[in-house]
């Protein structure tokens, strides 16, 4: 890890020296470069609402420095991007603090610009859909799951290498893309209070449990098996984009051949799947069904995999009278779920989203987003309806002039009864900082829904940003 | 014909003619200021300070590019500074019928967004400036009429009284002090549809560039809130022969 940052730290301010140095004309006949650097820092601290436990992480800091570089180089008519950034995590008030920082490159791409086309090749993030802040064709880069919803979706994205490829017409445009390798989201499975099964392990080491139940437990692990030939180019994927505009429409089509970037566990036990059964239903009686089956630590090791889904879709934004209205569709083939006995199937599933936007009279901003999705040949599937839908909304208001804001966030997952609200106040001092306190409230639901999970681990923030 | 040229002979006709308010009708005068020459295409660098009723000076630069294409026009616009608006991109695309198609590029939002250009009272980025007053509004949609002729800093001026034909716009009426010679309102009084003042613009000072009046420095105030937006055209060029790609979706959402 320190050999990478290293690295990642040398290359940035080499490539920095040189690009300063081209810009100050010191080999003035060699390439005019037009250079244009910027800096972001961000610090996002959270603390629990409520302290319930000992293992619970009562605080963390997500904190970055990123270094953008842009150049243009016109007489090649070639951009560059290449930012860096070094990021610090600190997980504190758990059984053990914590905290590493690391450094790695974001954006690192040329993209070649001509009349009629453009192509670009490196590590680039792309927007494609039309939904705010809800995934449904915005599927080309992995994301950042780490602090679950906390930051939207934009900001979890990660860079991935790709190339692309956009034609450019009279009216329309043809966009291709494709990724040699496969890159996954991050999620984290245990032992941070949004990871995917969060303090299991710790509860149970505290708990009054048996050695052989502690364990039994402890020796569980997940290994990512698409991760070990992730850049094997088996595992290249492709996504196409047509856009057009008709009769005052936006629209564009879809078509996406890619690995699941979420992970499923697959499991190799011999006696059926009682790892997956505790991990999703943490009860003694899946901890007694699992220890009396003497799993090995073979049989304790899940395996992440990643299957194919390939996606067709649409989507369209338009104006009618003083709302704005967009929609995204996708139909995915392929998609993994997991079955009520914790195996996984595949199946076809539609999403549709439809989201209405509008500005009232007293500069209060209001968005509402509706996205149902529907399960083909369905049969009882573990946590996961035939047709669920969910409603997202968001209402906002600058005040003087955009110096504070106040805005609302809320996700209600009508199908299964959970909320999620996110208020929060902004302030900027300056126009180069923004100072967020806010909150997000996890309300109702079961343990094995979206928020349901987080009922008892709402969290406040302060956020700080300041860009030069 | 060169619209240059056609600029030259509308003041020159202007100024032996002694075209006075008994000559010319106030929509005759309202079509002369909406086909003054400005050129095919245009490209402006302008520094913007937003100034709040205390004095506190916000400072903003962005690029600014148009296109006429026929009788409609395009607008681009692009923030420079400060970073946290930075790349902010605004598309305006007038129609012959209906209201503008316009998009706004947000940073954090990765892509370009179609935004309801009928809400024209709505600040345009927390300036002075509502999303109405970045349109050109076609004769057609105001009544109008020259109610005198008086020197206004030191130019013979046409006032020109507009009122909206129909509710289609957050202001009863405007108030133009309109420059005789080059056709360029210098100030502006505009009214509330409950008949107060609400806000004024006002030219600090033009010039000719390239054959065509350029207003380099102006000034609008909100007096409801004390808050002006300042305007300093640092660099402008006509006819260069601006890509009709600048206009497109594409020059919003490129990186």
């Amino acid at each position: 890890m320190k050999n990478r940052t290293g690295v990642v730290l040398v290359l940035t301010f080499a490539f920095s020296v040189c690009a300063a140095l081209a810009q100050a004309a010191v080999w003035p006949d060699l390439v005019e470069v037009e250079w244009t650097p910027s800096v972001e820092v961000w610090s996002l601290n959270y603390v629990e609402a409520v302290e319930n436990n000992d293992y619970e992480d009562a605080a963390a800091t997500d904190s970055w420095v990123r270094a953008f570089n842009e150049f243009w180089i016109e007489e090649h008519d070639l951009f560059i991007k290449a930012d860096g950034q070094w990021r610090y995590n600190a997980w504190n008030g758990g059984l053990e603090n914590e905290s590493h920082g690391e450094a790695s490159f974001r954006e690192v791409y040329g993209e070649l610009r001509k009349e009629h086309y453009r192509f670009s090749a490196g590590d680039q993030i792309l927007t494609w859909g039309k939904m705010d802040d809800i995934t449904i064709l915005d599927r080309v880069n992995p994301q950042d799951y780490r602090h679950f919803v906390l930051y939207d979706k934009q900001e979890r994205k990660d860079p991935v290498l790709m190339m692309r490829h956009e034609y450019f017409g009279d009216g329309y445009g043809f966009e291709t893309v494709y990724k040699p390798y496969f890159e996954a989201s991050k999620v984290d499975y245990f032992g941070r209070n949004f990871a995917a099964f969060g303090h299991l392990k710790e509860v149970v080491d505290l708990g009054g449990y048996s050695a052989l139940q502690k364990s039994t437990v402890q020796g569980i692990g997940i290994r990512d098996e698409d991760r070990a030939t992730e850049h094997s180019l088996e595992n290249g994927e492709l996504a196409l984009r047509y856009r057009g505009h008709l009769n005052d429409v936006d629209y564009g089509l879809y078509y996406m051949n890619q690995r699941n970037s979420i992970p499923v566990l697959r499991e190799s036990s011999p006696v059926g799947n009682t790892v997956k059964a505790f991990l999703y239903d943490p009860t003694l009686a899946t901890l007694d069904t699992l220890v009396s089956a003497s799993p090995t630590s073979e049989d304790l090791a899940l395996t992440a995999a990643h299957p194919r889904v390939q996606t067709v879709g649409a989507d369209w934004e338009t104006v009618l009278g003083e709302y704005g209205v967009r929609g995204e569709m996708a139909v995915m083939m392929g998609m993994p779920f997991l079955n009520e006995d914790y195996s996984y199937t595949e199946k076809d599933t539609v999403m549709v989203g439809v989201g209405v936007d509008h500005t009232f009279e007293n500069s209060v901003y209001a968005d509402l987003q509706y996205v149902q999705q529907y399960i083909f040949a369905y049969d009882k599937l573990y946590a996961q309806e035939e047709a669920p839908f969910f409603i997202a909304g968001t209402v906002s208001r600058d005040f003087a002039r955009g110096k504070f804001n106040a805005g609302l966030d809320w996700t209600w997952n009508a199908s299964y009864g959970d909320w999620m609200f996110n208020p929060e106040l902004l302030y900027k001092p300056w126009d180069s900082l923004h100072i967020a306190v806010g909150s997000f409230i996890f309300e109702e639901g079961s343990a094995s829904t979206l928020f349901g999970r987080y009922d008892t681990g709402d969290i406040i923030y302060v956020s700080l940003k300041g860009v030069f | 014909m060169n619209k240059r040229y056609l600029c030259v002979l509308a003041m020159v006709w202007m100024v032996c003619a002694d075209v006075s308010a008994q000559t010319l009708s106030g929509p005759e005068l309202a079509q002369m200021i909406y086909d003054r020459p400005d050129g095919m295409d245009r490209s402006m660098n302008v520094d913007m300070v937003l100034v709040d009723k205390k004095g506190n000076e916000r400072p903003r630069t962005l690029v600014l590019f148009a296109r006429d294409e026929g009788p409609l026009a395009k607008t681009y616009l692009e923030f420079l500074t400060p970073e946290d608006i930075k790349a902010t991109k605004f598309l305006s695309m007038e129609q012959a019928q209906g209201d503008d198609i316009q998009y706004l590029y947000l940073p954090a939002l990765g892509r370009a967004r179609r935004i309801v250009s009928s809400q024209k009272n709505l600040r345009f980025v927390n300036t002075d400036y509502t999303y109405e007053d970045m349109q050109r509004r076609k004769p057609s949609e105001d009544e109008h009429q020259i109610l005198r002729e008086e020197i206004y800093n030191g130019r013979p001026c046409y006032v020109l009284e507009s009122v909206p034909v129909s509710a289609n716009s957050q202001y009863g009426r405007r108030v133009s002090w309109v420059d005789k010679f080059s056709l360029v309102a210098l100030h502006t009084d505009f009214y509330d549809k409950k008949g107060r003042l609400v806000k004024v613009f006002e030219v600090l000072s033009m010039k000719v560039v390239d054959g065509f009046w350029t207003v380099i420095k102006s000034r609008m105030e909100d007096l409801e809130e004390a808050h002006q937006t300042l305007m300093t055209v640092t660099e402008v060029r006509y006819d260069q022969g601006i890509e009709g790609a600048k206009f497109e979706l594409r020059a919003l959402e490129q990186r």
